[in-house]
């Protein structure tokens, strides 16, 4: 959808490059666009901001794909780490990359593909989240701080939006392998052409690993045993993270239309630990997602307007197999002893149907305004649930020990099959008050017809202060939709609460750009993220489980400093340090640091070679009063890729942590010694383009 | 490291304004022959150079010299100038007809070879005189007009996307 994007997504991320003022990096930046986009942000630089480019009223980054392989990224989550205020936390149910901006929850993070967002009703991030392959990926566009004056729901402290490979963008065809530590197989296959006046695009990736096998000596399950005077536990013990994962997209484009296919799956997925940190060796699960789009972009449609339309389907079926195993083999409490565990077997599946039409209207002289509505249909339409302890389909108590039972369809399933519905407009005007000055100005508001409406504003104002500093000051509202966990589902660990609101926060950014030369860039942000209405889980008399309430404000403050240098032609310098001050209130939240820092280098010691470097530094993390333990060690993780280009070949070999650091993320005091990252591995790649 | 980049590089050198409209438009004419079909015959190996030539010279002429080695295709592009060099002598996939050229381009479009050229110009009356692809600036916009009948006659395939953003236009006078 790259050239069709939804909405004013377009045309605000359209702009993002324009932080990087180097004529260079500009021009390589409209060539990587597709025509239709180039034609697009031209349209808005010239009726808003007078081809005046470092003016973008939002934090922004962009990843491309020549930053993805130079550092040797091969998921999603592995470029990001670099991204100033973005932690990745890896989660010991599913070793899933969760998403974190600026010391927030993962799921107030917005994560589009394509515009379109991929959250789900129940788990909001995926419940066997992976990241997404590389290869797929054109480039990646990143706001910091607040979205929903645009994109609506979850754009709450990050927006990220994955522009996909597409048609009309892969211009050469190319087959790849790459192979690595933890027995990882990875191929994948791309292919543009145009046939009937029809562009045409393909990409597929196969995925295979054994993941690597962190040591876990104690786990949830450890301190029970101590109390209990039982032996269920399996910790000390590897976990397992295998899995295996199809990625396959399709997409055609002619005139003024584009059609796109997606499909995506994994397989074998092995949970290896439970939500409550568990060993759970039982569960291997799967997921399938696929996305249809039927995307239309006129940029002469009038000639004041720019029309772009898009109806799109998702289908999410998620499944965990013979799994979840809640509770380990002859796990004993008073009910009884079961001798298989505590199971707890989830299918579910979910379907959204979403149409969105905007316009870019240029007929007012100094003012882009852009326009849109659209509609939204989300359905949990299917539920299924298996369990062999807890309450049965007709509230009677399983006795410990008996046969798996269905509870679908019952009040006792973990989810009710529901349907949301969301309808929202927006408008946004930006005006360009003078050569140096251009205010945007923003709303949008949604209506779900469960919680009901939400209204969000924005605001900035942009100063080009002088040739080489540019100021902006911005302020914005977001929200964070309430999940169908939140408000439906009862879990193990809390009740739900069908009068929840959204959460909500106010973020104002103070942010300077500076370029000191043509070749050094340097950024300095100043933040205040503000949230309120925060969603938790609390102890409400009468009730025998937490429940999920509005509770709390919580504010967080930070800096992000950032620099680029291209030192010499064959020698280029980045970095980014970012620090955040957030008081110990019990919203803090202790998984994150308070700092983080990184740095990059690459050289071209000779043509048609790039050696890349780069360091990720953690600080260290403390721990809540509740918590006896010694806070949790900072950590380097440095990195290194070597690239080799001839005319059709390209070899790459990356040691991934190559001083083999310890690290560890972050665990609740059920992994009582937190849980190890991975050691020092390695891969190599081959490329072949025709 | 922040401390030691800002400490370490020599006194800052302020970059020069650039003028984006031309950027644009450099980066127009590329995008113009990545949608734009050549018969297959065309190049030789598949890595074969792309040939971009000039005609004149104006700003845009300037700026496109930095499209020198980007990939169309799999075809490294190669910037020509024409100089004083007939066109026949030049193996152009792309022809620039750059604004100082004015008096001449009548000429210079009668003079080309018969393999195909897709050609381009921000010269008023170049679309309608013969040139297929005419660059022009309305409201601080790049727009183009595509004079069809001549890239069909000249064995050109122009992208469908290409033609939904262009104002398209038919010659009689085309030969």
């Amino acid at each position: 959808m790259k050239d069709h994007k939804s909405g004013i997504i377009f045309w605000v991320l359209s702009l993002v490059f324009s932080t990087a003022s180097f004529a260079n990096d500009r021009l390589e930046h409209f060539l990587s666009l597709s025509f239709e986009e180039l034609i697009n942000l031209e349209t808005t630089i010239a009726t808003a901001t007078k081809q005046k480019l470092s003016k973008v009223p939002a934090v922004v980054t962009v990843i491309t794909q020549q930053d993805i392989k130079a550092t040797g990224a091969t998921n999603l989550a592995d470029i990001l780490e670099g991204v100033p205020g973005v932690q990745i936390r890896i989660d010991p149910f599913g070793n899933r990359p969760l998403i974190h901006f600026r010391g927030s929850k993962a799921t107030q993070t917005l994560l589009m593909v394509n515009g379109t967002p991929i959250k789900d009703l129940m788990w909001v991030f995926g419940i066997f989240w992976k990241g997404l392959p590389v290869s797929i990926i054109d480039r990646i566009e990143i706001i910091r701080g607040p979205g929903s004056a645009i994109f609506g729901a979850d754009a709450f402290a990050g927006v990220l939006n994955i522009i996909t490979k597409t048609a009309g963008k892969i211009e050469d065809s190319e087959v790849a392998i790459r192979v690595g530590s933890f027995a990882t197989k990875t191929g994948w296959i791309q292919h543009g052409t145009t046939i009937n006046g029809f562009d045409i695009g393909f990409t597929a990736e196969l995925h295979d690993t054994a993941g690597y096998e962190p040591f876990i000596v104690s786990d949830g399950q450890t301190k029970r045993d101590q109390t209990f005077n039982s032996t269920a536990s399996l910790a000390p013990d590897t976990v397992n993270y295998g899995w295996h994962g199809e990625d396959i997209r399709f997409s055609l484009a002619k005139g003024n239309w584009r059609f796109q296919g997606d499909y995506t799956s994994h397989n074998d997925l092995q949970t290896g630990m439970t939500g409550a940190s568990v060993f759970d060796p039982l569960t291997h699960a799967s997921d399938s997602r696929y996305n249809i789009d039927l995307l239309y972009n006129n940029t002469s449609f009038h000639p004041d307007w720019m029309l772009n339309a898009k109806l799109g389907y998702q289908n999410l079926k998620y499944s965990s197999g013979p799994g979840f195993q809640e509770k380990p083999s002859g796990y004993t409490d008073n009910t009884g002893t079961y001798p298989d565990g505590i199971l707890n077997q989830m299918r579910s599946a979910e379907r959204r149907v979403a149409i969105e039409t905007s316009g870019l209207f240029s007929g007012i002289n100094k003012h882009a305004i852009v326009v849109g509505a659209g509609y939204s249909w989300e359905d949990l339409y299917y539920v299924e649930q298996w369990v062999n302890s807890g309450l049965g389909p007709d509230g009677v108590m399983l006795p410990a020990g008996g046969p798996l039972v269905d509870i679908s369809d019952t009040a006792y399933a973990f989810a009710p099959e529901k349907t949301r519905k969301i309808t929202h407009l927006f408008l946004e005007d930006i005006w360009s008050i003078s050569d140096d000055w251009e205010l945007t100005a923003g709303f949008r508001y949604d209506d779900y017809s469960d919680f009901g409406p939400t209204y969000n504003p924005r605001l900035a104002l942009v100063w080009q202060s002088s040739q080489t500093l540019t100021t902006k000051l911005m302020v914005g509202q977001a929200f964070r939709a309430p999940s169908y966990q939140e408000l439906f589902a009862e879990t193990s660990r809390a009740l739900p609460n069908d009068q929840l609101d959204a959460e909500r926060s106010l973020t104002i950014d103070l942010s300077f750009s500076y370029t000191a030369s043509r070749n050094l860039q340097l950024s300095l942000n100043l933040f205040n993220f503000e949230q309120s209405d925060i969603i938790q889980a609390i102890d409400i008399a009468g009730l025998s489980k937490k429940q999920f309430n509005n509770t709390g404000n919580h504010t967080i403050k930070g800096v992000e400093l950032e620099a680029r240098w291209q030192a010499r032609n064959n020698l280029f310098f980045s970095g980014n340090y970012s620090i955040r001050d957030q008081q110990n209130d019990g919203f803090r939240n202790y998984q994150l640091s308070d700092q983080e820092a990184y740095i990059r280098a690459d050289w071209g010691f000779l043509p048609k070679w790039n050696w890349n470097i780069q360091s990720n530094w953690l600080n260290e993390r403390p721990r809540p009063e509740t918590d006896s333990r010694p806070p949790l060690d900072d950590h380097f993780i440095t990195d290194t890729t070597l690239r080799y280009t001839e005319q059709n070949w390209e070899f790459a070999a990356s040691v991934r942590n190559l001083f083999d650091v310890d690290a560890r993320e972050y665990s609740t005091g059920s992994i009582e010694e937190d849980l190890p990252l991975p050691e020092r591995n390695f891969y190599i790649e081959m490329r072949y383009d025709f | 490291m922040h401390l030691c980049l800002l400490a370490c590089v020599p006194q800052a050198v302020i970059a020069a304004e650039q003028n984006d409209s031309d950027l644009f438009k450099a980066a127009f004419i590329f995008n113009f022959a990545k949608l734009t079909s050549w018969p297959v015959y065309t190049w030789d190996t598949p890595d074969a150079a792309l040939i971009l030539c000039t005609a004149g010279k104006d700003k845009l002429v300037d700026e496109l010299k930095q499209l020198n080695g980007k990939l169309i295709k799999g075809h490294p592009v190669s910037i020509q100038s024409l100089e004083n060099r007939p066109l026949s002598e030049n193996n152009c996939h792309v022809l620039l007809v750059a604004t100082s050229e004015q008096p001449r381009f009548k000429g210079i479009l009668k003079s080309l070879p018969i393999q195909p050229v897709l050609t381009v110009s921000e010269l008023s009356g170049f679309a309608t005189d013969g040139g297929i692809i005419e660059i022009f600036r309305k409201n601080n916009r790049t727009r183009f007009l595509i004079n069809l009948d001549v890239a069909r006659h000249s064995g050109l395939k122009i992208s469908s996307r290409l033609l939904s953003m262009a104002t398209v236009i038919g010659n009689r006078e085309t030969p």
